[in-house]
């Protein structure tokens, strides 16, 4: 028995002296035109429609196909996928027949790249990532929207609420603290959180947030759980940025108002619901499928706007404060028109002070270490440099509250 | 006594269970695959209606995405056949060995762990050499702790290797979260671009290269493991154990010794599999890694009667099924896993029935109308 353990041991350790180095070139791939009716789409979602998130990108990857007159069949969706090696098989899987594959959630990143480095003839997108334009593949793409304006606008939304909740009370008992549901610590969050508090801020000046963290993307009984410790210390409106139904459902029973992500829960919390900011996949999908038919190299890094129709607010719940409709459409010309802008450095401080440059860290690296200034013309130009969020200071009027037992 | 004889009659039950042995091979063979044949095409015309198109295209996808990459579906079983093989030695001792992925988790992790630690503080082939010894230590831990318990306090053996399972799954989410410094739930690709600590043979093709060697090394453990419990005395020993552990101690047998001794291998096995997860195909660890390997594990081994040519077989069709089901999902872009779950769960079904009615033999109760009219 001793012989052939060491007998497979000795084959390992010699296949490894062997094999253990190695590097591939990448070279320029160009692609060809391909006819509209050819064109395969893959994609590759971490959950499936019971999921806020992977459900509003495979129904806008459905607008897209009957925008652009494509049929259904021409897309291949695996759901389900983890961020593990999974991801990297099925995005294999998907290169054999597809001409494109897309690939959801951030974790999928270093798997999608991994797949792209094989398969240089096969597009490989993905959203919310940050690495593309540090590995530079030319069949690779990262593809974000400018969210924290929705997320502004949606605190616009948040600040009329509180304005309304607070008209008839005297000064002592009024309630400016909003609560806030955040997955992890990073800029992605950071970014919207601190986007939101500032919409808030632009209507009413006296708000305050607490922010929890649930370290996780998708949990029902924790976001549940930190919404409602965030309502036991006082927080009278409430947002997230996770995708389960804990937060919503929490406040629906709380009766305590609601900003959500990702598509209205007006069905399922008519009471609370106010307005739900969200990325709408579908301009970028269109942008995708038609540099695949046209042959274009797909940008390395897209950025959705409102213009382009990637920002978009849901209607008001029937809760949401009077005149907010317009608030939010007079703020949203001002964001389009480039004469507001949601990092302007003259309305936060912090630590105390106002701001007047800011070192991000762009360019993915372990230690997270700044390596851009991001500042131009007084404020913060998110999204500028690369398509993910890259926005991590915390500013003044947020408490960020991390519980490790979580 | 006439009446005395008609209710004990009429207490006997409605369908006695009778162990069989003389169904012949070709018929039991011939039963397995009726069964397995009968429960495709009915989930085919389920499938069918659910998704609207004809039950023949759908088999058709389901055949061509099985095929789309073979070396990934022979990977695959060869994987399953890796996670059975890994029980078997215990199950022929009657230790009803719930742990494989578990232990698997652990010699992934501290392979996983060595990897993200030192794989830039020192030479390659050492690295390696370190991580294959840590996954193994590991990994026999995690299955010989509930033997040792087994063998001296004579604790359950089948909830404490499960629970082992879920510290395992404890354990790797915790160690992600501090490798990523408590920022995402993982940190990706460990050592992606210096791929310091990876087995890849670069001038395979990608759909070879990381497969390759787990499964050249997988055959090989279960050409060992065939020849160990075949052909040795210690494999005697464990089929003894497993009989009767009286006979086991009258015939002088250290039983508690032997217990222990065949849950190491069954750690080492696992301690390989984990090892070849982190270094030749995932190079990260992630809770659900194993998936339900381990169980599926169990059922091949069973299924096949612990024998290894019909576990290699079993597993195959396993990862044609998955695989297959899969694809369907995918290319119909039903948006939900929820169909192939669906489509596994009634081909396992028919076949545990149909092995069911070739092992036993179901009798009704005779003579029932007679009764009646006695009555």
């Amino acid at each position: 028995m001793k012989k052939i353990f060491v007998f497979i041991f000795a084959i390992i350790c010699s296949l490894t002296l062997v094999f253990a180095t190695g590097c591939d070139g990448f070279g320029e791939v160009k692609f060809d035109p391909v006819n509209k009716e050819d064109v395969k789409i893959g994609m590759i979602c971490l959950h499936d429609l019971n999921s806020t998130y992977d459900a509003n990108f495979i129904y806008s990857m459905y607008n897209a196909l009957d925008n652009l007159g494509m049929s259904r069949d021409q897309l291949k969706l695996f759901t389900g996928i983890d961020e593990s090696e999974d991801c990297y098989n099925k995005a294999v899987e998907l290169a054999q027949s597809c001409n494109v594959v897309f690939a959801d959630s951030f974790g999928h990143e270093d798997f999608m790249i991994q797949a792209a480095k094989e398969y240089k003839n096969v597009r490989f997108c993905h959203a919310t990532g940050e690495k593309a334009h540090l590995v530079n593949l030319n069949n690779f793409s990262n593809a974000f929207a400018s969210i924290y304006q929705g997320r502004f606008l949606a605190g616009v939304a948040a600040g009329m609420k509180l304005q309304e909740m607070n008209k008839d009370k005297a000064a002592e008992e009024q309630n400016w603290k909003i609560g806030y549901v955040g997955a992890y610590p990073y800029a992605e969050v950071v970014s919207g959180y601190t986007s939101f508090y500032l919409g808030a801020k632009y209507v009413a000046p006296e708000v305050t947030m607490e922010v929890r963290y649930t370290s996780s993307w998708f949990d029902f009984a924790k976001e549940q759980a930190a919404c409602n410790a965030l309502i036991a210390n006082g927080c009278a409106l409430i947002s997230q940025h996770a995708d389960s139904m804990g937060a919503p459902e929490a406040c629906e029973t709380k009766k305590v108002p609601n900003v959500t992500y990702n598509g209205s829960t007006a069905s399922a919390c008519p009471e609370t619901y106010i307005v739900s900011s969200k990325i709408d996949w579908a301009p970028y999908f269109e942008y995708m499928i038609n540099c695949v038919i046209s042959g274009e190299k797909i940008a390395t890094d897209w950025v959705g706007t409102i213009e382009t129709g990637s920002v978009k607010l849901d209607s008001l719940g029937k809760n949401a404060a009077s005149g907010t409709d317009e608030k939010i459409e007079e703020v949203k010309a001002k964001l389009v028109n480039g004469t507001l802008h949601v990092f302007d450095l003259s309305t936060f401080t912090v630590g105390g002070v106002t701001l007047n440059s800011v070192m991000a860290n762009v360019d993915f690296d372990e230690a997270y270490t700044p390596d851009h200034e991001a500042v131009k013309d007084g404020y913060f130009d998110e999204s500028a440099l690369r398509s993910a969020p890259y926005f991590e200071l915390r500013i003044d009027g947020i408490t960020e509250i991390s519980d490790k037992a979580n | 006594m006439e009446n005395n004889i008609t209710s004990i009659k009429r207490h006997e039950p409605l369908f006695k269970i009778f162990k069989r042995n003389d169904m012949p091979k070709w018929k039991a063979l011939l039963i397995r695959v009726c069964a397995t044949l009968g429960a495709i095409i009915f989930s085919m015309i389920l499938a069918s209606i659910i998704i609207g198109k004809n039950p023949f295209e759908i088999f058709g996808t389901m055949v061509s995405g099985a095929f789309d990459l073979p070396w990934r579906l022979i990977y695959d079983g060869v994987v399953l056949l890796g996670f059975g093989i890994a029980i078997v030695p215990a199950f022929k001792m009657r230790f009803w060995n719930m742990g494989a992925n578990g232990q698997v988790l652990v010699g992934c992790l501290a392979a996983c762990l060595v990897m993200f630690y030192f794989g830039n503080k020192m030479n390659n082939v050492i690295l390696i050499i370190i991580m294959f010894i840590v996954s193994l230590i590991a990994s026999i831990i995690w299955a010989v702790v509930p033997a040792i318990f087994k063998a001296f306090f004579n604790t359950n053996e089948t909830l404490f290797t499960l629970m082992m399972n879920y510290i395992a799954i404890g354990l790797v989410a915790y160690c992600n979260f501090v490798m990523a410094k408590g920022m995402r739930e993982t940190p990706g690709i460990i050592n992606n671009l210096t791929e310091k600590g990876w087995i890849t043979f670069h001038f395979l093709p990608p759909t070879i290269k990381s497969y390759i060697l787990p499964i050249i090394v997988i055959i090989l453990i279960t050409v060992f493991i065939y020849i160990y419990i075949t052909k040795t005395k210690q494999g005697f020993e464990v089929s003894v154990l497993g009989d009767s552990e009286k006979t086991a101690r009258y015939a002088g047998m250290n039983t508690k010794w032997i217990m222990i001794r065949t849950l190491i291998i069954s750690g080492i096995i696992c301690g390989i599999i984990g090892f070849l997860f982190a270094t030749c195909v995932h190079h990260c660890v992630t809770v659900n890694l194993c998936g339900g390997k381990g169980f599926s594990g169990i059922l091949i081994a069973w299924l096949s009667n612990f024998n290894p040519l019909i576990m290699a077989g079993v597993s195959l069709f396993m990862s044609f099924i998955d695989n297959g089901t899969s694809s369907v999902t995918a290319t119909y872009s039903l948006g939900s896993n929820a169909l192939s779950s669906v489509i596994i769960g009634l081909i396992f079904f028919a076949i545990l029935i149909s092995e069911f009615f070739i092992r036993y033999r179901v009798v009704r109760r005779q003579r029932t109308t007679k009764e009646a009219k006695e009555c």
